[in-house]
C-alpha cells in the first residue's frame, strides 16, 4: 500500500529514506552501524546523502521500535570510541517483508516496459 | 592508535562533542573518526576539511532537531538509560541546558506576572538602590573620574605656592611664571591665566557686563584647545602689553555676535577700548583650575595676560604647567625646589627671608581636592543604601524561595533537571534584575538632571552631569550585582532541592541556615540604617548650627552690586573720593534705603587681598610677619553690614576726601599688636605699599571670610587710599528690596560712573553659597538615610511576618493549650527584639567609624555626637519595634481553631 511517499504499516509510517536505511541495515546484518549504514547507502544511490540524516532515522526508527540498538566495545581506530551496532526487529523486518510484496506485486508486468524504455 | 597526525582536528573534535546530545555522541565521534582514518590515509588536508564540514552538518542538523522535537529524543533517551540516576546523568546532560533555561525563563515571566506583589516590591527595593548607585556612579565619574578635556591631560600641573604665612595659594608673579618657562627640561611650558574680572561693553547707548578673564598667549596651546573660528593667541599678541586682540567664548559668539563666520575681525568696545576678536572658542571650552582658580566656566571674553619677567610684586596669576615627557610630579617638584632656593638668593628684596616652596599638584586632582570630602561621604552613603537595598531583595527572595520550596521538591522529584529549576529561580532573578535596573536608571537619570540643575557653587564640572553610554553600563552593572545578590544564592539553594526529604517532612536544616541568613540580612540592614540616621544627623545639626552662629554682620535685609567707576574721569584721588560720597548720597537718598556703603570684597564673597602687618617697630614687612585681609572701603559700610563697634569710630567721608592714613581694624589685629590697650590712636605697618596706619576704630570681627571660622584680622582701609576696584556697594533697605537693583544703576548711570553696575544679588546669598556643599551632603544624606530606614523596616516586617506565618501551627497549639494572647505577643516579639539588640549596637559601632568621613565637613558638632548617636538608635529601634510588631500583633490575635483546621 503506498501512501505518498511513504509507506504505511500498521500504526508506524516508514518514510522513503527510512525504507532504505532498514533495507541498508538488512544488507549488512551483524555489521549494521552508523558508518557502515552510511557507506552502504552511498554505495547503492546516485544522490548525496547527509551522515546527520542516517542517525536521525537510525533513531527515529529506534523510537517506532524498528530496529534495536546497542553499544559494542571501543577500539582504537576508532579514537577509543564503541560503535553503535542496530539489529532490525521484528516489527522492523516485517515492514520490509510487507512492502516488498506489496511492491513486487505492483511491479509485476510493468517492469519489462520500464527496463525497455529506459534502456531504448 | 593512529599516529598524531592522523588523529582528527582537535578543536572540531572538542566543538562536536559539545553539540553532540551526550548519547549520541560516542558512537557518532567513534564512527567520524573510522572514516576520517580512511580519508586521511589519502589526504590529511583534504581529510580534516571534510572532519570540519561534518562537524559543521551535525551542529545544523542537532539545531533543528532539537527545535522540531526537544522531549521525544529526551524520553528515549532517558528511558533507555534506566537503572542509572537520571538526576545524575540530567546534570551531565550539558546539551539540554540552553532550552530548558529558556523554558525556565518564560515560565519565571509567568510566575512573577502572577505573583505581582512580591515582583513590584523587590523591582522597586532594587530599582531604589540601582537608582542611588546610578547618581553616585554619575558625580564619580564625571566629577572625580573623567580625565579634564584637554590634550593629554594626566601631564597638566597646577603650581602653588609657599611663601611664608601664604600656605597653597594657587597664585605666582609674573616673574616667577617666566622663571617656570626657563625651568631646563621640567616642563613642555607654563602658561598663567587671571582670575575673573568684569569688563564693561559699550554696545550703542548702553553698557553691558561681560565676565572677563586672561591668558598668556601660550595657554590654549599648551592645553590642545583650538579654536572653532579663527585663530588662537599668537606669541606677538601680548607685545603690546595691553593686549589688544580678543578670543570670545562660544555662546558670547551666539548671543552677541549672532554666530556669524564673520566675527572674526569685528571689533568690540571693551572697558572703553576697542578689540578686535581673532577667534571664538569650542562650546565645552572652559578653563579648569584648581580650588581657588576663580576662572568660572561662564567667561565671555578672553584678554591677552602678558607676562612680565621681571614683575615679583603680585601673587595673582594662576599658572598651569605641561609636565616634559617623562618627567613624574616628584622630579619636578624636586626641580622647583632647586629654582626656590636660587630665587630666595637671587632676589631678596622680593623674598626676605621667608621660605619659599613651589609644588606642582595634578590640574585634576587639585581641582577636585576641596569637594572630595562630602562626595566621598555621599558616595558613602549611597553604597549603603545600595547594600541595604541587595540586602533586603535577597531576603526577600529567599522568603519567596522557602515559600517555594516544596513546589520545587516535587518538581526535582518528578524529574525536572537540575538546570530548569536553576533555570526558573535564576530567571526570576534576571528578570527582576533588568526591571529594576530599568526602574533605576529612568529614576537616576531624573534625579542626576535634577541635581544638576541645582548647580551648587564650588563644586566642579557639576555642569557635565549628565546621561550617556557610561551610565547605561553602569546601569546594567549594577542590575548584574543585584541579580548576583537575589538571584544567585535562592538558584543555588534550588539546584540541591532534595525532593524526597521534604515531601516526607524531614525538616530541612537549610532551613534553619535560611532564617539564619535573613535574621543575619535585616540586622545588616538595621545597622547600615543607623549609620544613615546618624551621619543625617550630624550634618543637619551642622547645618542648624551654622544658621545659627552669630556671624558679626547682619546679611539678611541687604542688597550688594559691583558698581565700576570710569577712573580717567578724575583729576586727583580727591576728586574720586567726593564722587563715592555723592553716589552714595543719591544711593541713600534712593526710598527704602536705609543705609549704603561699598568695600571691594564683600562677606563671603571667597577673597579678599592678604599681605603682612606689624607694629611700628620694624623698617618693613616681610613674609614671616602675621597676615590680615585688606578691604578698600567706601565709609557707611561697615554701619550697614552691622558690625559691632568696640571702641572708637567708623571711617568718615573726610578720611576719604582727603586720603588720611586711618584705618578699623578688627580686635584681633588690635589684640595682637596692642594686647591689654586701647589700639584707638595707635600706629601699625600696613602692607600693599600703605603708609603706616593710625587705628581710628576697633570692631567686633565679623566672620566674612569664612562663615566657620575666624580667619586673619581684618584692616578697613579708605577706598582713595588703598585702590581696590570694582567696589562693591552694600544697601540696607526695609521692605523686600523689589527694584532697588534697578533704582542703584540708574543712580549710578546718572552719577556718570561710566560702567555698568553688574552682580545685583542680595548679601545672604553669599552666605548661602558658602555653605552650599554642607547644605547639598545633607539633603543627599537625609533622603538616603530615610530611603533606608524604610527598606531596614520593611525587609524587618517581611521577616517577621514569615516567621508568625511559619509559627502560627506553634502559636495556635499554644494558644488552645492556654497561653494568654500577651504570653504569645511576647514570643513573637522576641525573634525581632533579637535581631534589633544586634543590630543597633553593631550600626552604632560602625557610624563613630564611619563619622571620620564627615569629620571636615560638619560644624561645631563632634563625629561622635552622643546625642545624635542616642536619636539615632532610639530611630532605629522605633522602627523596628513598629515593624516587629504588627505581624506579631497578627499572630498572636489569630483564631487557633481558624489555623489548626486550615492546616489539616
Amino acid at each position: 500500500m503506498i501512501y505518498g511517499v511513504g509507506v504505511v504499516m500498521g500504526h508506524e509510517t516508514v518514510g522513503e529514506f527510512e525504507h532504505l536505511v532498514l533495507l541498508a541495515i538488512l544488507r549488512l546484518s551483524d555489521e549494521a552501524y552508523g558508518a557502515s549504514v552510511f557507506e552502504e547507502l552511498t554505495g547503492h544511490t546516485n544522490r548525496p546523502i547527509l551522515r546527520p540524516a542516517v542517525y536521525n532515522s537510525l533513531r527515529r526508527l529506534e523510537a517506532k521500535g524498528l530496529v534495536r540498538s546497542e553499544l559494542g566495545d571501543p577500539t582504537p581506530e576508532r579514537g577509543g570510541r564503541a560503535k553503535r551496532f542496530v539489529q532490525l526487529t521484528a516489527g522492523g523486518m516485517s515492514v520490509l517483508h510487507d512492502s516488498r510484496r506489496t511492491l513486487l506485486s505492483l511491479w509485476d508486468g510493468v517492469a519489462t516496459e520500464i527496463d525497455g524504455a529506459t534502456e531504448g | 592508535m593512529a599516529p598524531a597526525s592522523r588523529q582528527p582536528p582537535r578543536p572540531a573534535v572538542w566543538l562536536a562533542s559539545r553539540l553532540l546530545p551526550r548519547w549520541e555522541r560516542e558512537e557518532i565521534l567513534g564512527d567520524l573518526h573510522e572514516a576520517f582514518t580512511v580519508r586521511a590515509a589519502q589526504s590529511q588536508v583534504r581529510a580534516r576539511l571534510w572532519y570540519w564540514g561534518q562537524v559543521g552538518l551535525f551542529a545544523g542538523q542537532g539545531l533543528v532537531d532539537r527545535v522540531r522535537d526537544p522531549i521525544g529524543e529526551r524520553r528515549r533517551w532517558l528511558e533507555e538509560s534506566v537503572g542509572r540516576d537520571p538526576i545524575r546523568r540530567g546534570r551531565e546532560e550539558r546539551g539540554w541546558e540552553v532550552t530548558t533555561m529558556a523554558a525556565g525563563l518564560v515560565q519565571a515571566t509567568r510566575r512573577l506576572a502572577k505573583d505581582w506583589r512580591f515582583s513590584a516590591s523587590m523591582t522597586l527595593i532594587l530599582g531604589v538602590g540601582i537608582g542611588a548607585g546610578l547618581i553616585g556612579w554619575s558625580v564619580l565619574d564625571r566629577v572625580l573620574m573623567q580625565p579634564l578635556p584637554y590634550e593629554d591631560a594626566d601631564r597638566l600641573g597646577l603650581v602653588r605656592v609657599d611663601l611664608g604665612q601664604i600656605q597653597n595659594h594657587p597664585g605666582l608673579a609674573q616673574a616667577e611664571v617666566a622663571d617656570m618657562r626657563a625651568l631646563d627640561g621640567a616642563f613642555v611650558g607654563a602658561e598663567a591665566a587671571r582670575a575673573e574680572f568684569t569688563a564693561t561693553l559699550e554696545r550703542g547707548e548702553g553698557y553691558e557686563p561681560v565676565l572677563a578673564s586672561g591668558v598668556s598667549t601660550g595657554m590654549l596651546d599648551l592645553l590642545g584647545v583650538a579654536p572653532v573660528l579663527g585663530r588662537s593667541f599668537g606669541p606677538r599678541d601680548d607685545e603690546d602689553l595691553d593686549g589688544e586682540v580678543i578670543l570670545v567664548s562660544h555662546a558670547f559668539w551666539q548671543s552677541h555676535l549672532g554666530g556669524a563666520p564673520d566675527a572674526v575681525g569685528q571689533t568690540l568696545n571693551l572697558n572703553g577700548r576697542p578689540r578686535p576678536v581673532v577667534g571664538v572658542l569650542p562650546e565645552d571650552f572652559a578653563l579648569h583650575l584648581g580650588a581657588g582658580g576663580n576662572v568660572s566656566a561662564d567667561v565671555q571674553v578672553w584678554f591677552v595676560q602678558s607676562i612680565d619677567p621681571t614683575a615679583r610684586n603680585f601673587w595673582g596669576y594662576r599658572t598651569v604647567v605641561r609636565l616634559a615627557e617623562g618627567r613624574t610630579f616628584e622630579q619636578v617638584n624636586e626641580a622647583l625646589e632647586g629654582l626656590a632656593t636660587r630665587l630666595l638668593a637671587e632676589d631678596p628684596d622680593a623674598y626676605g627671608d621667608a621660605d619659599l616652596r613651589f609644588v606642582v599638584h595634578d590640574l585634576h586632582a587639585d581641582l577636585t581636592a576641596g569637594v572630595r570630602p562630602a562626595i566621598n561621604a555621599a558616595l558613602a552613603s549611597i553604597v549603603l543604601l545600595l547594600l541595604v537595598a541587595f540586602a533586603n531583595s535577597a531576603s526577600l527572595m529567599l522568603g519567596r524561595q522557602r515559600a517555594r520550596e516544596m513546589d520545587l521538591a516535587v518538581r526535582s522529584a518528578l524529574g525536572a533537571g537540575r538546570s530548569r529549576l536553576v533555570g526558573t529561580v535564576l530567571g526570576e532573578g534576571l528578570i527582576l534584575a533588568l526591571a529594576a535596573g530599568l526602574l533605576g536608571g529612568v529614576l537616576a537619570s531624573w534625579a542626576v538632571y535634577a541635581l544638576r540643575a541645582l548647580d551648587p557653587p564650588g563644586i566642579p564640572r557639576w555642569s557635565d552631569l549628565g546621561v550617556d553610554w557610561s551610565f547605561l553600563v553602569a546601569a546594567l552593572g549594577l542590575a548584574a550585582l543585584g541579580f548576583i545578590a537575589s538571584g544567585f544564592y535562592p538558584a543555588w539553594r534550588a539546584s540541591g532541592a532534595s525532593g524526597w526529604k521534604l515531601i516526607r517532612g524531614e525538616t530541612s536544616t537549610r532551613g534553619t541556615s535560611s532564617a539564619t541568613l535573613r535574621s543575619t540580612l535585616v540586622g545588616v540592614q538595621l545597622a547600615l540604617a543607623v549609620v544613615l540616621i546618624f551621619s543625617a544627623l550630624v550634618l543637619g545639626r551642622s547645618t542648624a548650627r551654622l544658621a545659627a552662629v552669630d556671624l558679626g554682620y547682619e546679611p539678611e535685609q541687604a542688597l550688594t552690586m559691583a558698581v565700576p567707576i570710569d577712573g580717567g574721569q578724575f583729576d586727583s584721588p580727591s576728586d574720586e573720593g567726593v564722587f563715592l560720597r555723592q553716589l552714595t548720597e543719591r544711593i541713600e537718598a534712593i526710598p527704602g534705603v536705609t543705609s549704603a556703603g561699598a568695600v571691594s570684597h564683600v562677606p563671603l564673597y571667597g577673597y579678599a587681598p592678604t599681605d603682612a602687618f606689624s607694629g611700628i617697630d620694624v623698617d618693613s614687612l616681610n613674609w614671616e610677619n602675621k597676615l590680615a585681609n585688606y578691604f578698600s572701603t567706601v565709609p557707611g559700610y561697615l554701619e550697614t553690614i552691622g558690625v559691632e563697634f568696640r571702641t572708637g569710630r567708623d571711617l568718615l567721608n573726610e578720611d576719604l576726601e582727603e586720603r588720611r592714613p586711618v584705618a578699623v581694624v578688627d580686635a584681633s589685629l588690635a589684640e595682637t599688636l596692642f594686647p591689654g590697650e586701647n589700639a584707638v590712636g595707635r600706629v601699625f605697618k600696613a602692607g600693599w605699599g600703605l603708609p603706616d596706619l593710625e587705628i581710628v576704630g576697633v570692631i567686633r570681627h565679623p566672620r566674612v571670610m569664612d562663615a566657620r571660622s575666624e580667619v586673619r584680622p581684618q584692616v578697613y582701609v579708605p577706598a582713595t587710599l588703598f585702590r581696590w576696584r570694582p567696589l562693591y556697594y552694600v544697601v540696607r533697605h526695609d521692605g523686600d528690596g523689589v527694584g532697588l537693583g534697578e533704582a542703584v544703576r540708574a543712580e549710578a548711570d546718572a552719577a556718570g560712573t561710566g560702567r555698568a553696575v553688574y552682580d545685583v544679588r542680595p548679601l545672604d546669598g553669599y552666605l548661602a553659597d558658602a555653605t552650599s556643599a554642607l547644605r547639598l551632603t545633607l539633603t543627599l544624606i537625609t533622603v538616603l538615610a530615610g530611603l533606608t530606614a524604610v527598606l531596614a523596616a520593611f525587609g524587618l516586617f517581611s521577616v517577621m511576618m514569615y516567621v508568625a506565618y511559619r509559627a502560627r501551627r506553634a502559636s495556635a497549639i499554644r494558644s488552645a493549650l492556654g497561653a494568654t494572647r500577651g504570653e504569645l505577643l511576647r514570643h513573637h516579639l522576641s525573634g525581632g527584639t533579637r535581631i534589633l539588640l544586634g543590630a543597633i549596637p553593631v550600626g552604632l559601632l560602625l557610624a563613630v567609624v564611619g563619622a571620620r568621613l564627615l569629620q571636615t565637613i560638619v560644624y561645631d558638632v563632634s563625629t561622635y555626637d552622643a546625642v545624635s548617636l542616642l536619636v539615632a538608635a532610639v530611630v532605629a529601634a522605633g522602627v523596628g519595634v513598629v515593624a516587629t510588631w504588627l505581624p506579631a500583633q497578627s499572630a498572636a490575635s489569630a483564631d487557633p481553631m481558624e489555623t489548626l483546621r486550615a492546616e489539616g
